[in-house]
């Protein structure tokens, strides 16, 4: 025999008990799993930055247009090797859950810093020549349905045709394959035709991405374009395409408070629950505790064996969780094309830091309890009947 | 050299002087043990009696470090007992001191084998050697055969010898006993009065048990007895001891 199988033996002895902590627990790691799971899903990939693309938007804020004009002094700047231009079109397929993101771009520029989209030829006679012409992504086409000459309606309610209706026609020119790490589910859409057929707005554009050439600074031509439209009444903010992508993205989730409020209650859980139920052992073994410190235990050894039980019981706990998740995000994936559930990554490096959280929990949830049991005299503790 | 060894020959096993202690609840103070003084010798087999109430388990406690006089000196082997910190005096306890208690000595979650064999493992003993400690301490009180038996599956007198061979596993030099036979019927405690005369005689244990029932105390060495937290003569107290109203 070994104390960790005393430590095992003590765990198991309520089994019931143990069930009905574990279960609470479980769920409790399992939303935070699944959290930063869903986190993660949102996480864009750094290999963005080895295009050394730079997004600028309005200081204001995302949704405030970019006078689309002053693109043409970026441009000018040494450091920038070329600059396109995007606008959000904002518009669903027939119901209005049914969103994606459309980007009406300038078609030779964007595709020059974006130069990692491939569109196949089977995409270019229709694209080349008709205004209403889009590029989808393989994804999105396939969700829809869409075939090459299909005719679609998308409404929007940002823009309004100079024939007031908000319902746009476009027509599939063909997919395009979109950079590794970008959405995987997007439009392209001819800027001239928004420019042209929209009632208000004209001259406006959403962001700008421009290239910074290799031999300079990209944090520095960050604030060298900014400073180009400080103190005008369309100053800019500029940030590295991650750092933009990610923000933009997570805030389309609207995860970023709900995520921090939900993953402190869940640790909140899991803390109480693991102190109650050690104060709980602790009352109810009084007098075995002082049978262990007549045998020779110290009261730090007992208390040892007792903040060990305490962790394995949330490590266990965290363990079912985590298992659950693995399996649910490879389920969900399988079942779910879009949206947060359809994309959970649950990365090695997680689980280390969600073991790590548990293991702390169950330490410091013993904490307060194993105070007490310090200060208990086992000589009055062993007349106890329990 | 020589002569300290010579010396340490003369040292009684155990010396209590002037101890004392008191418990304090609000405004009433209870003296458990008032100037106790008593010497043992190396393998005496002691019986501590008295009426309830008067100290004995208090002194028993405080002889096996669990509990800390408010005065008073306790020396084993002409060594004072250590009483510094807790970690310091379990670490003392798990090699100089045997307990066993009335009832409930054992964890009802662990087999006879593993109750026993829990102050080894404070040790750094392999699990080899430890198997066979514990294997010979439960032939030694008789149990080989029950060794995976757990505290529900023996009877109160198998549940005691299983305490006892616990306390004598780690060979301490003192065996402290506290009522070992007080739940027990007349038939099992004669048993286990026996096997602590084995542990005596065979291995020159020095035990101190304490005792409401005389038949047992008679099959001691010696008889102490306590009377209100003090050490009379157990012969002028035996009537006072008798007419407590105990029955055993
Ligand atoms: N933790 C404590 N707090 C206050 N008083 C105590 C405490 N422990 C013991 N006492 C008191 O000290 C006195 C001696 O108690 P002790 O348990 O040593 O008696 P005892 O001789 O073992 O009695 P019994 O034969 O009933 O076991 C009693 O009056 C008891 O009430
Ligand atoms: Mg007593």
């Amino acid at each position: 025999m070994s104390l960790l199988q005393i430590i095992v033996k003590n765990m198991l002895r309520k089994p019931v008990r143990l069930v009905l902590t574990v279960i609470p627990m479980c769920l409790a790691f399992f939303v935070f799993s699944l959290i930063i799971g869903i986190d993660n899903a949102y996480d864009v990939e750094f290999e963005l930055d080895e295009k050394r693309r730079i997004v600028t938007i309005n200081q204001q804020s995302i949704i405030q247009p970019l006078m689309q004009p002053a693109i043409e002094r970026v441009r000018k700047m040494p450091q920038v090797s070329n600059a396109t231009f995007a606008t959000w079109f904002g518009g669903y397929f027939l119901k209005p859950d049914q969103t994606f993101s459309q980007y009406a771009i300038e078609e030779d520029t964007y595709f020059a810093v974006y130069d990692g989209i491939q569109i196949p030829n089977t995409s270019l006679p229709l694209w080349l020549e008709d205004p209403t012409a889009v590029l989808v992504t393989p994804l999105l086409a396939e969700r829809f349905d869409w075939k090459v000459g299909d005719k679609i309606v998308l409404t929007t309610s940002i823009w309004t045709q100079k024939n007031f209706s908000n319902d746009w026609p476009f027509t599939i020119a063909g997919i395009f394959y979109a950079e590794d790490g970008t959405e995987e589910q997007s439009m392209l859409i001819k800027h001239t035709y928004l420019e042209r057929n929209r009632l208000f707005g004209r001259g406006m554009t959403s962001f700008f991405v421009s290239r910074v050439r290799s031999d300079y600074d990209i944090n520095n031509t960050i604030n060298q374009l900014d400073k180009l439209f400080e103190n005008s009444k369309n100053a800019t903010f500029t940030s590295k395409e991650s750092a933009f992508a990610e923000s933009f993205r997570r805030q389309l989730g609207d995860l970023a408070l709900m995520t921090k409020l939900v993953l402190a209650i869940a640790v909140l859980v899991v803390f109480l629950l693991t102190s109650s139920s050690m104060a709980q052992s602790l009352v109810e073994r009084k007098r075995e505790l002082a049978l262990f410190s007549a045998l020779g235990y110290s009261k730090r050894k007992i208390s040892s064996l007792l903040v060990a039980e305490n962790i394995l019981v949330v490590v266990l706990a965290m363990l079912i969780a985590t298992c659950i998740t693995l399996v649910s995000s490879v389920l969900l994936g399988q079942i779910l094309v879009d949206g947060p559930f359809s994309d959970i990554e649950l990365r090695f490096w997680d689980i280390v830091q969600i073991s790590a959280i548990a293991i702390s929990l169950g330490a410091t949830g013993a904490t307060l309890p194993l105070l007490k049991l310090l200060q208990e005299d086992m000589a009055a503790n062993l007349k106890s009947a329990i | 050299m020589a002569r300290l060894l010579l010396l340490s020959d003369n040292i009684m096993f155990l010396q209590i002087k002037k101890l004392s202690k008191e418990y304090r609840k609000g405004d009433t103070r209870i003296i458990a043990l008032d100037q106790i003084n008593l010497n043992v010798e190396q393998g005496e087999f002691i019986a501590l009696t008295g009426p309830s109430g008067s100290g004995k388990t208090t002194l028993l406690n405080i002889i096996g470090g669990l509990d800390s006089q408010d005065a008073g000196q306790i020396l084993i082997e002409g060594q004072a007992q250590i009483k510094g910190s807790d970690a310091e005096s379990a670490f003392w306890r798990a090699r100089n001191i045997g307990f066993v208690f009335q009832f409930s000595n054992l964890l009802p979650y662990l087999s006879a084998a593993q109750n026993v064999e829990l102050p080894l493992l404070l040790t750094s003993m392999s699990s080899k050697k430890r198997r066979e400690r514990v294997g010979a301490a439960l032939e030694l009180v008789g149990l080989a055969d029950r060794a995976s038996h757990y505290p529900n599956e023996l009877s109160g007198g198998q549940e005691q010898r299983v305490a006892i061979a616990r306390a004598f596993v780690s060979s301490p030099k003192l065996m402290l006993c506290d009522e070992p036979t007080g739940d027990l019927d007349r038939k099992s405690a004669k048993s286990i009065l026996n096997l602590l005369n084995t542990l005596k005689t065979e291995f020159k244990k020095t035990i101190i048990m304490v005792t409401h029932d005389m038949i047992a105390a008679e099959a001691t060495d010696r008889r102490i007895e306590l009377y209100k937290g003090r050490l009379t003569q157990a012969s002028v107290c035996s009537e006072v001891f008798l007419s407590s109203g105990k029955e055993y």
